[in-house]
């Protein structure tokens, strides 16, 4: 059985120390808690026994301490996660978008490729990835290349499937934007090469472009501590234009964020907001 | 101070709607319940808990603080830690036993936060979710509660924990509501 929760807080501040030094990313932005669990996941799955095993080997070894940091970052759950956004989204948001010459979008620091994916697929379906610009963009190199290739399972595609079969119904299938190779499912690489990918560091990069009409942030925010959180809001409030939407996960809030921040609720129970 | 933490699935709803009814309305401590329930059913849960509470209920957003004599139910979808600022986190992480929410990561993160402090409670359920949460409450100095196999709708989460940690008490669900009860004592 696996063992959670198992090292101590003096293993956790030598790993968090060591990689502030040898890591290209500071650990200092992630929630504690969180981390800590994350750590602990890592160290089991790759075999480390103890916190100073795999200090020394990020010590010795600098692209290891990469993969370390890689490895505490958490993928999106699914495609469609929490299908009435989507409804939402597409009800009551994209018909603004129908007079726009251009829509820009941003996805910032996509883990996984399913958020990108779901957006593009919905955008697709409402004829407005046309004329979107839809930047992606990731603080790690391989997370890009992994959203620019992306594929699934087929657990995860069963998953996805519900989600889709509940935004949309039975008009159209989630499959018809994969090709099934063996086990796994590729993504349509007609609709992923309408997105920008761009490696991109949320924490300590000014925006990759401003006058956003929309920026998707579900979930991002939870492994982040507080301090980062509200700097990655701000940063990601100054780059929308007035009107554009903001959306965060359905368990997240922008309270204490009212000084900084003028958002109004366009759908408070899917957590879409407006820039005002 | 004390943090109840509360974790079950399959047949566990009747026993936490009756224990959320037998409370003292001015039940002193906090009480976090992690329930295995469907990702995309978001409305009714907390709805049929609050119908039957004495004690507010609700589903926690990220980060919100801890109050006294409030319910916290795990969100759909989320992991629901419990943090030493007396603060809930929500995490979209890989499922753990099949669950998201899962009961041992809200039984572990509040073994570590609050350690002797706790209070886990293990009803009826179907997988072994809780089992190593329970055995982190008893390492951390915690109490560890588990419902009686023998009253649980489905034995198999009670009795993964009873194998997996050295229990405090096995009670039925009467008599956990006399515990809980006689807590602020």
């Amino acid at each position: 059985m696996e063992e959670l929760f198992n090292i101590s807080e003096n293993g956790f501040r030598k790993i968090t120390s060591t990689v502030r030094t040898a890591g290209s990313l500071d650990l200092i932005h992630f929630e504690p808690v969180l981390l800590c669990h994350r750590i602990e996941r890592f160290m089991q799955l790759h075999g480390y026994a103890s916190p100073e095993m795999l200090v020394e080997k990020m010590v010795r070894d600098k692209s290891f301490a990469d993969f370390f940091i890689e490895g505490m970052r958490v993928p999106t759950t699914e495609m469609f996660r929490d299908p009435q956004m989507w409804v939402e989204l597409e009800k009551n948001v994209f018909p603004k978008f129908k007079y726009e010459s251009v829509v820009k979008i941003w996805v910032p620091d996509i883990c996984g490729d399913d958020e990108l994916n779901s957006l593009l697929i919905i955008l697709e379906r409402n004829n407005l990835l046309q004329k979107s610009m839809v930047y992606a963009t990731c603080g790690f190199e391989r997370g890009i290349e992994d959203a620019k290739f992306s594929q699934t399972d087929l657990k995860k595609m069963e998953i996805s499937k519900e989600n889709y079969r509940n935004v949309f119904g039975d008009n159209g299938s989630l499959e018809d934007y994969f090709t099934k190779r063996d086990k796994v499912f590729v993504f349509s690489h007609q609709l992923s090469e309408k997105a920008i990918f761009l490696k991109h560091n949320l924490m300590t990069e000014a925006p990759p472009d401003m006058g956003f009409n929309l920026i998707l942030f579900r979930n991002r925010a939870l492994f982040y501590s507080m301090q980062a959180r509200k700097n990655c809001i701000e940063k990601l409030y100054q780059s929308l234009i007035g009107g554009g939407y903001f959306i965060i996960g359905i368990g997240e809030t922008l309270r204490g964020l009212e000084q900084t921040t003028s958002f109004v609720p366009n759908s408070k129970t899917e957590n879409i907001f407006k820039k005002i | 101070m004390l943090y109840v933490v509360i974790g079950g699935s399959a047949g566990s709803f009747p026993v936490v709607t009756g224990l959320l009814a037998s409370l003292d309305k001015n039940f002193p401590f906090p009480m976090f319940l992690c329930l295995h329930r469907l990702k995309n059913v978001r409305t009714g849960f907390v709805e049929a808990l609050r119908l039957k509470s004495v004690l507010p209920v609700s589903e926690p957003y990220d980060r919100e603080p801890v109050l006294r004599g409030h319910v916290y139910l795990a969100p759909a979808n989320y992991h629901m830690y419990v943090t030493k600022s007396e603060t809930i986190s929500l995490s979209t992480e890989e499922v753990v036993n099949h669950s998201r929410p899962s009961i041992d990561i809200t039984f572990s993160s509040a073994a570590r936060s609050f350690g002797s402090k706790c209070v886990g409670i293990l009803l009826s359920g179907a997988n072994k979710d809780g089992a190593l949460g329970m055995k982190a409450i008893k390492e951390a100095g915690g109490t560890a509660i588990v419902q009686s196999p023998d009253e649980c709708q489905v034995r198999t989460m009670t009795t993964a924990a009873i194998k997996a940690a050295d229990v405090d008490y096995i009670l039925t669900g009467a008599q956990i509501i006399s515990y809980l009860q006689k807590l602020k004592e």
